[in-house]
């Protein structure tokens, strides 16, 4: 199912998520040139195998699995899965 | 066969034997449940929560390949019983583990690739050994571990095994704990060295001795909220002393909580555990609750506790004399213990990966009949223990572990690596941590011989994060991952260090570095090493790493785990696994 990094990740990407994820599958991490500019993380749903580890971390509450996120963010979930279509 | 004449079922308790005819009777549901499948009359879903109801879990290999799972409660199996389980995994496991039985991390027994179509046989043999598969998976009260050499234990308070087993079989098929939110795990430590791992369970029992008006009293401190996997926490508190006439009553208090307060853990089954339950609404708030449920109880009856006597074996079996044998007096230095009864000893038989073969397990299960009290016992180190072997008679109980392979020293220590099943079975698994448990043993044949017996230092492996091969409990954890590199895909492993199992105060190991699978042997011989040349004399490995801390061990360690340049075809590949790794993952049925 996959889960989405929303609303609250905005100008934080704090990357506690990119630390525990143990497929990698969060993006940008900070060694990648895009991270400067990018405006939040994104999971590849593709890759995300639903472990829930960044869920745990993340110090914003900016993630959920996808049947979990809330209403007024559902629009993260193609945003996230757009970003790895580039 | 009458069950009161059958010889196979000397020795079980009374709980054991009325769960016979139920679990026959499940045999024979499934049976049907199994044509309705092959007919297309229920759905693949539908069945799935009726097997894993009963234990039956599907591998990752399909169709229809199934991991079968023995609830071994409290850990004890009589002698008769590990010769049936010889003979299923004889009959009934398939490819590379025909004739193993494995022992997991939950005192349980596991039987890998059997069939769907010979499930029904292999459980009706278990039936006829007393053993049940019932509950060891799903939203049930899984097995009831406990300290498995409580009963003869030089430190024990007292000897938790019958309330184990009333706890055990009252939890059994009981409508309170048929479809919970979530799984729910018990466990019962004899005393503070908490064998029973108390923190990271959902409700361990420790137990205590109060005096009450003058009057020792039996009791326990029970402890609620504990877990791994990708939220671990420690369990605390919920009651400092309960008396072991209101244990079961608090159990069942605790549950029934847990059963109708959490449906937000029904519809969200990442959360659906208990230790959410209790972070929701607070531990005071909890307490509250479980102690206005556990008053409306107080009229309800309990199964009476049936104590069991620990028995001095009657034997004047031949013996040899002990030779000076340096092969045996480091296998005794390792694996045997003093028990509180003296003159007798605690013997550990170390299994790698927690396997035995049928033709072992024979040997063993004779062995402990001729020296022991015809009991063996799993642990969750994933061992076999053997009790009451005379001092006199270890010499000759030694011999015949060696005759049949199982004599293997350094129990319990460094050498001695605990894993999961693994990517090679589980859906869930991502690496193969059996495959890296094999590749890390072969280091303590070779390069790290003289460390093999090293103590306080464990190595605990899971092919995925939640955590079965317990790695946050470990001095050197690992869970499994992957990395996309160049158009392949490398297994790699998260890397903790630091844990600490201690009641309140454990702490569970910290992340400290990403390894690639291929590196791993190399990081952790370096770290032992280093350890080695820098630890303060009498040094834990826990104490060492708290001291130099992470920066200074990254510093050594991190160049280590850098993957070339170019990658060259290894990486690509998972330790024990031929052919390039993927991630291939299937839905958990841990998570069904």
């Amino acid at each position: 199912m996959a889960y989405t990094i929303a609303q609250p990740c905005v100008g934080v990407k704090d990357t506690a998520c990119v630390e525990v994820c143990p497929v990698e599958c969060i993006h940008p991490t900070k060694n990648e040139g895009t991270f400067a500019s990018a405006e939040q993380l994104y999971i590849d749903p593709n890759t995300c195998i639903d472990c829930g580890a960044c869920q745990a971390v993340c110090p914003v509450t900016a993630i959920y699995p996808n049947e979990q996120v809330p209403d007024q963010w559902k629009n993260f979930i193609d945003i996230n899965a757009n970003y790895f279509k580039k | 066969m009458a069950l009161e004449t059958d010889s196979k079922l000397k020795n079980l308790t009374s709980g054991a034997l009325l769960e016979i005819p139920k679990y026959q009777a499940d045999i024979l549901e499934l049976k049907k449940e199994i044509g309705k499948l092959g007919q297309g009359a229920i759905s693949e879903d539908d069945f799935k929560k009726y097997r894993l109801q009963r234990g039956i879990y599907g591998q990752k290999q399909k169709p229809n390949i199934q991991m079968v799972r023995v609830k071994i409660p409290w850990g004890r199996l009589t002698s008769d019983q590990a010769l049936v389980l010889a003979e299923i995994s004889d009959q009934f496991a398939g490819e590379d583990r025909v004739g193993i039985s494995h022992v997991t991390t939950r005192q349980d027994i596991q039987f890998h690739f059997v069939k769907l179509e010979k499930i029904p046989e292999c459980m009706s043999r278990l039936a006829e050994a007393g053993l049940t598969t019932r509950e060891a998976c799903a939203n049930t009260v899984r097995n009831v571990t406990a300290d498995p050499l409580s009963g003869v234990a030089q430190d024990e308070i007292f000897d938790v095994s019958p309330y184990a087993e009333a706890c055990a079989r009252f939890f059994l098929r009981n409508p309170v704990c048929q479809n919970l939110p979530r799984k729910f795990k018990i466990a019962f430590s004899a005393s503070v060295a908490d064998r029973g791992l108390i923190p990271m369970h959902d409700l361990g029992c420790l137990a205590e001795i109060k005096k009450i008006n003058g009057k020792e009293i039996r009791g326990f401190k029970i402890y609620v909220g504990g877990g791994l996997g990708s939220y671990p926490k420690v369990a605390r508190t919920l009651e400092d002393f309960t008396p072991i006439s209101d244990f079961l009553r608090t159990i069942h208090a605790t549950i029934f909580i847990f059963n109708r307060d959490w449906d937000y853990g029904r519809k969200y089954r990442n959360m659906a555990r208990i230790k959410f339950l209790i972070e929701k609404i607070g531990l005071d708030e909890f307490k509250k609750r479980v102690l206005e449920i556990r008053e409306t109880l107080k009229n309800n009856s309990y199964p009476e506790i049936e104590l069991f006597e620990e028995s001095q074996p009657q034997t004047s079996t031949p013996y040899l004399t002990e030779a000076p044998d340096s092969e045996y007096l480091r296998w005794k230095s390792t694996n045997v213990m003093g028990q509180k009864q003296k003159g007798y000893n605690i013997v550990t038989i170390r299994l790698p990966l927690g396997d035995i073969h049928s033709s072992q397990l024979r040997a063993l299960a004779e062995l402990v009949e001729k020296f022991g009290n015809g009991y063996l016992y799993t642990s969750v180190q994933q061992n076999l223990i053997a009790r009451w072997i005379k001092d006199e008679l270890l010499y000759t109980f030694y011999q015949g572990l060696k005759s049949a392979g199982i004599h293997l020293p350094s129990a319990e220590r460094l050498a001695d690596i605990t894993c999961c099943p693994g990517g090679d079975t589980c859906q869930l698994g991502i690496t193969s941590s059996r495959g890296l448990a094999t590749a890390l043993a072969k280091l303590f044949n070779n390069g790290l011989a003289q460390d093999a017996d090293l103590k306080d230092l464990k190595i605990k492996i899971s092919g995925c994060p939640n955590s079965c091969g317990q790695h946050h409990i470990a001095d050197i954890g690992f869970y499994g991952g992957s990395k996309a590199v160049g158009g392949h895909q490398v297994p790699t492993y998260t890397m903790l260090l630091g844990g600490n199992l201690n009641l309140e105060e454990t702490k569970y190991a910290s992340q400290f570095l990403r390894v690639p699978a291929k590196k791993i042997p190399l990081v952790v011989e370096k770290l032992l090493t280093l350890y080695k040349q820098n630890k303060k004399e009498q040094e834990k490995f826990k104490e060492f790493v708290s001291r130099v801390g992470f920066d200074f061990l990254r510093l050594n360690l991190e160049p280590l785990s850098v993957l070339p340049e170019t990658l060259d075809a290894q990486f690509y590949s998972d330790w024990g696994e031929p052919g390039e790794f993927k991630l291939n993952l299937g839905k958990g049925e841990c998570a069904a």
